[in-house]
């Protein structure tokens, strides 16, 4: 249910090396060029977009390693 | 405008380098460019270096400390308080500047050198490049950069000891338990609310505003400020040989501080400097400056009290990558004290184009230029620097393509033992002139970053495609090659064996150093390979850096790993 704006979020902030028009939902982001770095620059830039913070447990690869899965997190924090 | 003049010097604890003016155009505005910590500050060093000087033509005195427990300066990190010792430094670099004349100290501080910043007292103005929302913020984006890295370093071993409860690991750094204490009671916008600064110049992360609050905490007590969020902050902090500062940033940076120019050209006046720094355990170092083909070479000696005798064995170490002398998450600091301790000096050293040497301002397109001869010069340089000063024989030790160095180094001077950890090429070859490019540009291809930067000629156009053509002729030739006589890199390590060279070849489990060793030498002969489990390219995370040190001090490698020993 987020999925666009998570995709706009992540084009603008992930510096993904890969052609953002490629990127379905299910796309591997690590595979398309986000770093450790630039995940934390993603982790602040959808807290800062959907006012939540994401908790210890969810601060690992398998959050942030596609739209989809970012899409679950979110809407788990936004319940 | 001319090279400015710089001179390294301890304030304190604290290892500086100033960046000077020509004479007769000092501004009267001195710039302290506080770097970030850890693994930022690894990777924000050379192009640091590079604004500084930069800033130093425009007639700016600007001045480079490594903070408490970073670079060379003094400090273990789980035994200080990190916040409190970077205070102090701020404030003894501020007055140094002053005590040189200048009229208007503003610091220019990145990420969480921006908490220190606001916490310390001495700075009129103040640029704050990504300053987290406070020191908890910092920490949790720290913890996140861990877990999100912590996947490539594979399954640590059972024994390896985790860091110390309340201590933090990331990116192969720690902070100690005070200094976790101590950071988690900064809140970025109460220090902004003190007000004492002139002007302020705040700067977004990649795009990201600046923490809300925070332009009118400064600017309530009177501040004048600016803000801005330009990109570039992760080309700054990614990775340390392709790290660069955006010229965007940089002149953002010149224009700011243009206005605090003095009308008139200010006298910079001289100070007594401290020129060695004494360390607990009996240790002393002191800079040495070499000069070499791309012009000033720069080193830290590492003595044991009262020097080294003559005929002592000394041990030389070799950048890693384009990471500075002080070693892939200082590890070459940490080892070469240890070393001292034991009465053994050393030398760590920069070769052209990283760390604090001369060479291009710029990251290099391809890693032909770490693995040429014009580096192997360099090295070179130092070894006969050491035997000059009366080295009896002499260790090197080298990551990555500081065992290229170390290796080339045996087999042109005698060598008593080469430690060469993660050696992803003995010999520049097109084998490694591929598997390098495959590595670096090949899998940049298809990142427009590296296009843009190619368009704007800001990378060599020759060099990409020198590398590129050199992948397809490899890839071309591949079926007709000989398979008769002696792998080029057995026989070098044949012959700097030959030469007494005792060879430690050490591979993190997984690295591609390791196919790499067993592409090019037969299975008969090859000299014994120390693998490190759960490690990676550059010996992270943090457990392992006792094994890795007790390598260098030569003792017998029990597998055993702990982050928290002072060895």
């Amino acid at each position: 249910m987020y999925q666009s704006a998570i995709r706009d979020i992540v084009i603008q902030h992930a510096r993904l090396s890969a052609d953002p028009a490629s990127l379905t939902d299910t796309s591997d982001l690590y595979a398309a060029g986000l770093t450790s770095l630039t995940t934390v620059n993603l982790m602040l830039a959808l807290e800062d977009r959907f006012n939540v913070e994401f908790p210890d447990r969810m601060l690992g690869r398998k959050t942030f390693e596609s739209i989809a899965s970012l899409n679950e997190a979110i809407q788990e924090l936004t319940r | 405008m001319s090279r400015p003049v710089r001179t390294r010097f301890y304030l304190g604890e604290t290892f500086a380098v100033e960046h000077a003016p020509a004479e007769n155009t000092f501004s009267g505005v001195a710039a302290l460019l506080l770097p970030p910590l850890g693994y930022e500050d690894t990777c924000a060093y050379r192009p640091l270096r590079v604004l500084a000087d930069r800033l130093a033509a425009r007639g700016h005195l600007v001045l480079r400390p490594d903070w408490p427990a970073h670079g060379d300066s003094a400090g273990e990190p789980l035994e200080i308080d990190q916040v409190a010792l970077g205070q102090e430094a701020v404030a003894r670099a501020a007055a140094h500047l002053r005590a040189r004349g200048a009229t208007r100290v503003a610091g220019f501080a990145v990420r969480a050198g921006g908490l220190l910043a606001l916490a310390s007292e001495g700075l009129d103005d103040l640029a704050l490049w990504a300053v987290p929302a406070s020191g908890k913020a910092y920490l949790r984006e720290e913890r996140a950069f861990h877990q999100m890295a912590a996947r490539a370093y594979g399954e640590a071993p059972p024994d390896a000891a985790p860091p110390p409860e309340g201590a933090l690991e990331a990116g192969g750094f720690l902070y100690g338990p005070r200094t976790v204490a101590a950071f988690s009671g900064l809140s970025t916008e109460a220090l902004a609310a003190r007000g004492r600064w002139g002007r302020v110049l705040l700067l977004g992360r990649d795009g990201l505003a600046v923490p809300e609050g925070l332009p009118a905490a400064f600017s309530s007590n009177g501040a004048e400020v600016q803000a801005a969020s330009p990109q570039g902050l992760a080309d700054l902090l990614e990775n340390a040989y392709k790290s660069e500062l955006r010229p965007e940033v940089a002149e953002l940076i010149e224009a700011w501080l243009e206005p605090a120019r003095a009308s008139a050209p200010v006298a910079l006046r001289p100070v007594d400097l401290q020129g060695s720094l004494a360390l607990p355990g009996g240790v002393r170092e002191h800079p040495l400056m070499l000069e070499g083909g791309a012009g000033e070479l720069s080193g830290i000696l590492c003595e044991p009290e009262g020097g080294a005798p003559a005929g002592a064995p000394w041990t030389l170490f070799f950048n890693a990558g384009g990471i500075r002398r002080a070693g892939p998450n200082r590890l070459w600091t940490r080892a070469a004290r240890a070393l001292a301790r034991r009465g053994v000096p050393s030398l760590r050293f920069d070769v052209r184009d990283v760390g604090d040497s001369d060479g291009v301002e710029m990251p290099h397109a391809d890693l032909e230029a770490m693995y040429s001869e014009s580096a192997i010069a360099d090295a070179l340089l130092a070894y006969d620097g050491l035997r000059a000063r009366g080295a009896g024989a002499i260790d090197v030790v080298g990551l990555c393509s500081g065992s290229f160095l170390g290796v080339q180094t045996a087999d042109r001077r005698p060598v008593r033992r080469a430690l060469l950890i993660n050696c992803l090429a003995f010999v520049w070859n097109d084998d490694a002139r591929v598997s390098g490019v495959t590595s670096h540009i090949g899998s940049s291809l298809l990142d427009g970053r590296r296009w843009r930067r190619l368009l704007s000629g800001r990378i060599p156009a020759g060099r990409v495609m020198k590398a590129l053509g050199a992948r397809a002729w490899m890839a071309l030739k591949a079926p007709f090659q000989p398979r008769d006589g002696e792998d080029e890199v057995a026989a070098l390590l044949r012959r700097v064996s030959a030469r007494g060279t005792e060879l430690c070849l050490v591979s993190s489990e997984g690295d591609p150093s390791l196919p790499y060793l067993e592409r090019h030498l037969p299975p008969e002969g090859r000299p014994p390979v120390t693998l490190l489990p759960g490690v990676d390219h550059t010996v992270r995370p943090v457990w392992a850096h006792r094994r890795v040190v007790g390598m260098v001090l030569g003792e017998p490698d029990d597998g055993a790993g702990d982050p928290g020993s002072d060895l």
